[in-house]
């Protein structure tokens, strides 16, 4: 019924130790408007519908807490009772993290010594913000890797530049709460040492970085539902699908079993350990598996039947070569909004042609692709200016390679390599087919 | 780096090894530093429970039982020298501020 308030409801918040003091903040308000937190999950909070009172909160840093040991470990439970005693009602934890609630306006607050509480949230940071930094690190060498070996690849399928741009967002979001950590715990022991009082963050702070991380979430989930519409290869569609879906149920099973049995099982620190490595392990097998099974098939494999509208600009026909053993060529096609590739591989051993043709008329993209195909090949060989053998426009380079028949067009919006292809024809000849196929092709 | 940060005892600890002095259970200590201190001194509940695992570890004091959840700890003779120590530092400081400020009081 309209106008009726509901029951309960859910927040989507996530904070780090460092921030507690704007959740009290936050908690606070919300007891105001007359909700009042129920219990808390990995990254939201769930409210039940109270009468609109002020209440004071307090979310603390419990060090001891042994994430082996369960969530009600002999120990939380000794310190809770601390907590009880001095008028604070616990209501839930999220890792080390305690939260309690006091009606009495005036309770002793947990923590009464600055230096102890800044030492205790730190400590309680430090193995989330190394696992924060070594996501980072594992991002960008995954993400410089490929660039480095497959910038074709990915700047020609859609799938593949989300994935990476996702990737790269993901990494520069935890890089900023890094630096955002490194800065207030500096600026925090500064404070300490001059003994003024420590500085946490407010809730307005939590909430702008909330509203970007959620806006960020919105933004690459609605880029990602475009790529399928885009790409109209419902194949493809369809692996990546089961692939994400595959993986996402992996890791909720794996992480809920893992949850379960820390908080069922009795059995001794070292066992409990060795179960949740075998079953972590089992995951990362099935993940992994998953991501190849998807990899796999969102391959080349689809590419024959993915026509992006780019023409064959060279065949072993223009040069009058009849392929000996009539097998097809292999033609692998990719297009993206940013750019477009035909992989062509024809003939057999005594004669063969295989070159890659990249269209791209985005001048960033092109300019970076010009440049990544340049300086691979020179890791390998020299390339040699032999422009001024051809009737060029300015911009149009042609570059002989020193190691076989390579050559390596720049023409206009378009870069094509052709590799070692055994044609029995001079470089000049089949620069000056493909120039001839190009103007051709742009005559039509 | 624990021993020598314990030197100067922070107000906190030296009331809580006040209250050690007599065996008791670890959560009643805050109401009995309010009471020694006449109300001065407040130990917040994370504060008292984070300082008694460091003067245990420290050996400063010593469990004597546990009934259930409830911990009851004494101040040891390391934490009671620990204990004099601090005092005869608050007494000398306190003798020095006497000394040359009774003519002010």
């Amino acid at each position: 019924m309209f106008g009726e308030k509901k029951e309960s409801k859910r927040k989507l918040i996530t904070f780090a130790p460092y921030e507690c003091a704007a959740i009290e903040e936050y908690l606070e308000e919300m007891a105001l408007k007359g909700w009042m937190l129920d219990f808390v999950s990995s990254n939201s909070m769930h409210f039940k519908s109270i009468e609109p009172k002020a209440i004071k909160f307090s979310v603390d840093v419990f060090k001891n807490m042994k994430i082996l040991e369960g969530e009600d470990s002999d120990s939380a439970l000794e310190y809770r009772e601390y907590c009880r005693k001095a008028g604070w009602n616990f209501i839930d934890q999220y890792k080390k993290i305690q939260i309690f609630y006091s009606d009495d306006s005036k309770a002793i607050p947990i923590q009464t010594d600055a230096a102890e509480k800044f030492n205790t949230i730190v400590n309680a940071s430090i193995s989330s913000v190394l696992g924060q930094f070594f996501l980072v690190i594992i991002f960008f060498l995954f993400i410089y890797e490929q660039l480095s070996l497959s910038l074709d690849y990915i700047v020609t399928d859609n799938f593949a530049i989300i994935a990476y741009s996702i990737m790269a967002i993901i990494m520069t979001i935890h890089f900023i709460d890094i630096v955002n950590f490194i800065i207030w715990a500096v600026k925090s022991k500064h404070r300490l040492k001059k003994s003024r009082t420590v500085l946490y963050n407010t809730y307005r702070s939590v909430k702008r970085k909330n509203m970007l991380n959620v806006s960020v979430t919105f933004v690459m989930i609605i880029l990602y539902v475009l790529c399928f519409v885009v790409d109209r290869n419902p194949e493809k569609s369809m692996s990546l699908i089961i692939g994400a879906i595959c993986l996402g149920a992996v890791s909720l099973t794996g992480g809920i079993l893992i949850k379960r049995y820390i908080k069922e099982s009795n059995d001794s620190g070292r066992k409990k350990t060795a179960v949740i490595t075998i079953i972590s392990v089992i995951c990362v097998v099935l993940c992994v598996f998953s991501i190849n099974a998807a990899a796999f098939l969102t391959g080349d494999n689809f590419s024959g039947a993915d026509d992006n509208g780019q023409e064959i600009i060279l065949t072993l026909d223009d040069f009058g070569i009849k392929n000996s053993d009539d097998a097809e060529p292999l033609i692998i096609r990719k297009k993206s909004i940013a750019a477009s590739i035909v992989k062509y591989m024809e003939g057999s051993d005594d004669k063969s042609l295989w070159y890659d043709d990249f269209c791209c008329d985005k001048k960033l993209i092109y300019d970076y692709y010009l440049n990544w195909i340049i300086n691979n090949k020179k890791k390998y060989t020299s390339l040699v200016d032999i422009s001024d053998k051809f009737s060029l426009h300015q911009d149009e380079k042609v570059y002989s390679l020193y190691n076989g028949n390579d050559i390596l067009l720049q023409l206009d919006g378009q870069i094509i390599f052709i590799g070692n292809s055994d044609i029995d024809k001079d470089k000049e000849e089949v620069v000056n087919k493909v120039l001839q196929k190009v103007k051709n092709k742009l005559s039509h | 780096m624990a021993r020598e940060q314990l030197q100067n005892l922070t107000e906190p600890m030296y009331y809580i090894l006040l209250s050690l002095l007599n065996e008791k259970c670890g959560v009643d200590i805050a109401d009995d530093v309010y009471r020694i201190s006449r109300g001065r001194v407040t130990v917040g509940p994370g504060t008292l429970y984070g300082l008694i695992g460091r003067f245990q570890k420290e050996g400063i004091i010593r469990e004597t039982s546990v009934l259930g959840r409830r911990r009851n700890y004494i101040i040891t003779d390391y934490g009671k020298s620990i204990l004099v120590e601090e005092y005869k530092r608050i007494m000398s400081l306190a003798d020095d501020g006497y000394e040359y400020l009774k003519g002010e009081l």
